[in-house]
């Protein structure tokens, strides 16, 4: 019983507890280390899963094997007792092709194009929509840089930093627009019954005004014989002030306004506020008379003080864009604004100034919603503010209006950027006309002359004939082949015949040919611009059903034929311009009604789903 | 005669005690007095509508009896918060010398004033800010329908209904953007241009005395992140303030309530954050959330983590001692 009494083991005890605390902190010690490993994990955890992934893809009963193709790098393979198993990543490089595995991940599907083979759905009216461009949507291509406050047409970044305008995106724009219109009014929702437009700022007491605190702003309601109930306003212009504003409706899908006003003075100025549904960030857009330094839209800076200029960050929850509105309504008139806010907005969040091109925003209807319209300086608006849903009609409009305002003497719109193709072997210098834009204005003007019934639209169409008989090396259109005439896309010395660009010109050409039968009066010039519109497309169509061969490699379709003046290899389409030109020659087989030209488009859709052309 | 000469003996050897006593006396009584009084005060010059109530009652008045210091409430007469340059020095020259409310804690509605111009270094000054807009809404509304915290006082807008929208599109006074500039001139201190709304000098200044003569500036959305700061900075006052702090229940961590908010709609939000003043305010709040982030990250060890801080261990430790 001695070993038991506390004298003789109180030392044993104190060692125990001794030892027992150092274990514990030991343990707190090693715990603590523990949890920075699980951090060390999280950091690797990368790996791992591709580890996972790599072992998923093994197929089943097969075993690893090396294998070659055309004296390449030997690559990793599988092999069972009946095939040889080639990895993706190398069939996709060698056969240009896309794949990708299933929605439910059990299949894996290659494609040989990654585009979609379409042709004309009906026979083509040279009135109705223009080919499929209703689906288009130039606004929001990462290229457009904006549509003009002072135009109204989008104006192109492609081949400068500093905006210009590129005639073919603008009657692209105005066809995509007149498409949507007649597809609409096909299928009832036309802007001609405007059931569903809300009307602001009838009633005076819509319109408010920010008094007192720096600036006072005035408005005088009156009656104007001309326009009927019309608001006066005078206000402090400075951007800051928000001047006398109105509500908008918050329907999100109510995106275009459009009004009428007389601004006074060039301080003058409207500012729409929209917030943004996904993170509340409220946007301003304010339509100023200033240059902006040849930018359309750009980005306000913020003075804090005099040492302190900044362009606010998004995280401040307010932005404001300014789009240059100079030269669009004289000062001291009226004139009608529509303006689609969803374009705007989007089009000025991508205008940072050392933007990538992942920084294209787009925005669907439903991503913001209008907040308020305000008015500074001094001016006279119209109590009828209108939020619609579209201004296809307006759009359509602003691009045939542009094309009738910038047509040179020499019938054409020119481009005021130079263009190279082939590695600068080919450079056309600044104030090139190419036939793709001149078939597509007629396009525009034929239709904005049937639609808006105005004689200036058919004039323009046909003073852009001109150019189709004025040789390349003379600032025309016109380019030779062997002894086939061309209409050059790209009018090159020595010529380069893009086929897409010509196949467009022919639409436009048709296009006003087709006019003959619709015009009443007895207007003798007239009647000869269509014939010669005639001539000029029979021209073109004999030349295509010659040279279109020359276009086919039996697997796919050449862009160009620049490969015969240069000597260099052939310029091969990618999968979308065959698309392109699959479409066109369908269209064009329509109209001709030509079997050859639809075969052959049937043997290149065939392309893009892997057949090609017999072995000798 | 040999008890005599012990006895001298004696008597010497208590002299010499006595006298090495008196001297070592006389030399640890300078060394008392190294620390120097204004670092045994904090100043907390509160801003109204900051949520300055949970948090002195949290920081201080919950703690002055376990942590040994003193709080006082400074009382501005008709809620002016700036003094004449003799009241300043009466005000430097008090709360230096009452020694025996030292260590104090003092807290009031008054702007910053600079002990160094007065020839004493500065005591320790804290505060903390929030977000401008925010701010100026719960004054607004705390006028109208005031709060959970002093019930029966009838407020000095009491009765009016009017929204924060309806004010400020009419331009009123309570929603002017005047009242947006307080925080800047809380910071600025006392000179003229201070007061001076939208002076670009006084947001300067501001900034230059957060970063010169504040140990520590919070904000009220961390004011829990404030809390754990103070208490690794600050031990001496702030010891156990954070584990204080979130024992509190959500009535005593968020004191007074303002009754009645109505958001501003977007119009107004709009115009506000297109005004120079609310600019220039927002402005220092984020410079002020800026570093106060950045300190707390560092004091995390780039955690975060309010409860990391009260344990990590020192970032640092003395090597090399000589002599040894």
């Amino acid at each position: 019983m001695k070993c038991l009494r506390w004298r003789s083991n109180r030392h044993r005890i104190y060692l125990l507890v001794a030892c027992g605390a150092l274990f514990l902190l030991n343990r707190h010690l090693t715990q603590e280390e523990s949890r920075i490993d699980e951090e060390d994990e999280e950091l690797t955890q990368v790996d791992v899963n591709e580890d996972d992934k790599k072992i998923e893809c093994e197929p089943p009963g097969s075993i690893e094997s090396k294998c070659i193709a055309d004296n390449g790098k030997s690559m990793k393979c599988w092999k069972d007792e009946e095939d040889v198993y080639f990895p993706v990543s190398y069939l996709k490089k060698r056969f240009d092709m896309t794949g990708k595995l299933g929605k439910d991940g059990s299949t894996f599907e290659l494609y040989t194009s990654y585009a979609k083979m379409r042709s004309p759905d009906s026979t083509y009216d040279p009135l109705g929509p223009f080919g499929h461009f209703s689906t288009y949507s130039v606004e929001t291509r990462d290229r457009v840089r904006c549509v003009s406050a002072k135009t109204d047409v989008p104006m192109s970044t492609q081949w400068d930093p500093i905006p210009y305008y590129y005639p073919i995106q603008i009657s692209q724009y105005g066809l995509q627009h007149y498409s949507r219109m007649k597809l609409d009014s096909i299928s009832n929702k036309s802007e001609a019954s405007p059931k569903d437009d809300v009307i602001l700022g009838v009633n005076s007491k819509e319109w408010k005004g920010a008094a007192g605190m720096h600036e006072t702003t005035e408005r005088l309601f009156f009656n104007d014989e001309q326009m009927g109930k019309v608001v006066n306003i005078s206000a402090g212009a400075a951007l800051a002030n928000a001047g006398a504003y109105v509500y908008l409706d918050k329907s999100p899908d109510l995106h275009v306004i459009s009004f009428d006003w007389k601004p006074y003075e060039a301080n003058s100025s409207f500012t729409v506020l929209a917030k943004m549904k996904q993170d509340d960030l409220l946007v301003l857009i304010n339509y100023v008379y200033s240059e902006g330094n040849g930018k359309c839209v750009w980005q306000e800076e913020e003075r804090i003080s005099d040492d302190y200029i900044v362009q606010k960050p998004k995280k401040d929850g307010q932005v404001s864009y300014s789009y240059s509105y100079i030269g669009n309504s004289p000062i001291g008139e009226w004139s009608t604004v529509t303006r689609d806010l969803l374009v705007d907005v989007a089009r000025a969040l991508s205008s940072g100034d050392n933007r990538k091109k992942d920084d294209n925003v787009v925005l669907h209807a439903g991503d913001l919603r209008l907040v308020s319209l305000g008015f500074r300086g001094e001016l006279t608006v119209k109590q009828k503010i209108t939020q619609r849903r579209e201004q296809h009609s307006h759009a359509f409009y602003a691009a045939a209006d542009w094309l009738v305002k910038n047509q040179n003497d020499r019938g054409g719109w020119s481009v005021p950027v130079e263009r190279s193709i082939a590695e600068r072997k080919l450079v056309l210098p600044p104030g090139w006309h190419s036939a793709m834009a001149q078939g597509h204005g007629i396009s525009v003007l034929t239709r904005a002359f049937k639609h808006f019934n105005d004689e200036k639209y058919l004039k323009s169409a046909a003073k852009a004939l001109k150019l189709f008989k004025i040789n390349s090396s003379d600032g025309g259109v016109r380019g030779e082949f062997f002894g086939n005439i061309w209409y050059e896309e790209y009018p090159t010395t020595p010529g380069s015949f893009v086929l897409n660009g010509f196949l467009y010109s022919l639409i436009g050409l048709y296009d006003l040919s087709q006019l003959e039968l619709m015009i009443d009066e007895n207007d003798e010039t007239m009647r000869a611009k269509i014939q010669e519109a005639q001539e000029l497309y029979s021209a073109g169509v004999r030349s295509l059903k010659q040279l279109l061969p020359l276009y086919d490699t039996g697997s796919g379709t050449i862009y160009d034929l620049r490969h015969v003046a240069l000597g260099t290899a052939p310029n091969l389409a990618r999968w979308d311009y065959h698309a392109v030109h699959v479409y066109l020659l369908k269209w064009i087989a329509g109209i001709e009604k030509d079997e050859v030209l639809s075969k052959t488009a049937d043997r290149w859709i065939g392309y893009a789903y892997g057949k090609r052309a017999k072995h000798n | 005669m040999l008890w005599k000469k012990r006895k001298v003996l004696y008597f010497a050897g208590i002299s010499v005690f006595i006298l090495i006593l008196l001297l070592l006396k006389l030399n640890s009584k300078p060394k008392a007095n190294v620390w120097p009084t204004s670092s045994k005060i904090v100043i907390y010059n509160r801003i109204p509508k900051t949520g300055s109530t949970t948090f002195t009652n949290a920081i201080a008045y919950d703690l002055y009896k376990e942590n040994g210091f003193s709080v006082l409430h400074v009382n501005m007469t008709k809620n002016r918060q700036v003094m004449s340059l003799p009241d300043q020095y009466t005000f430097v020259n008090n709360i230096t010398t009452w020694t025996e409310r030292l260590p104090a804690f003092y807290h009031g509605h008054v702007a910053f004033i600079d002990f160094q111009r007065f020839g004493i270094a500065n005591p320790i000054y804290i505060n903390i800010i929030r977000e401008p807009l925010e701010r100026l809404l719960s004054h607004y509304y705390f006028l109208r329908y005031g709060d959970n915290y002093r019930i029966g006082l009838k407020r000095s807008r009491a009765g009016n209904n009017e929204t924060f929208d309806e004010c400020y599109s009419r331009g009123g006074k309570d929603c002017d953007m005047k009242q947006m500039w307080i925080q800047i001139p809380y910071f600025c201190g006392h000179y003229h241009f201070c007061t001076e709304v939208g002076n670009p000098e006084a947001l300067r200044v501001a900034k230059q005395n957060v970063l010169e003569k504040y140990l520590l500036v919070g904000t009220t959305s961390r004011m829990r992140d404030m809390i754990a700061l103070l208490e690794v900075t600050v031990p001496d006052f702030f010891k156990g303030a954070l584990g204080h702090f979130d024992s509190l229940d959500a009535n005593r961590a968020h004191l007074r309530y303002t009754k009645k908010k109505i958001p501003p709609n977007d119009q107004t939000l709009s115009m506000i954050r297109r005004d120079e003043v609310y600019k220039m305010e927002r402005e220092f709040y984020d410079f002020i959330n800026n570093l106060f982030d950045a300190v707390f990250k560092k004091a995390t060890n780039g955690i975060s983590k309010a409860d990391d801080l009260v344990k990590l261990p020192l970032q640092y430790h003395f090597e090399k001692i000589k002599p040894s």
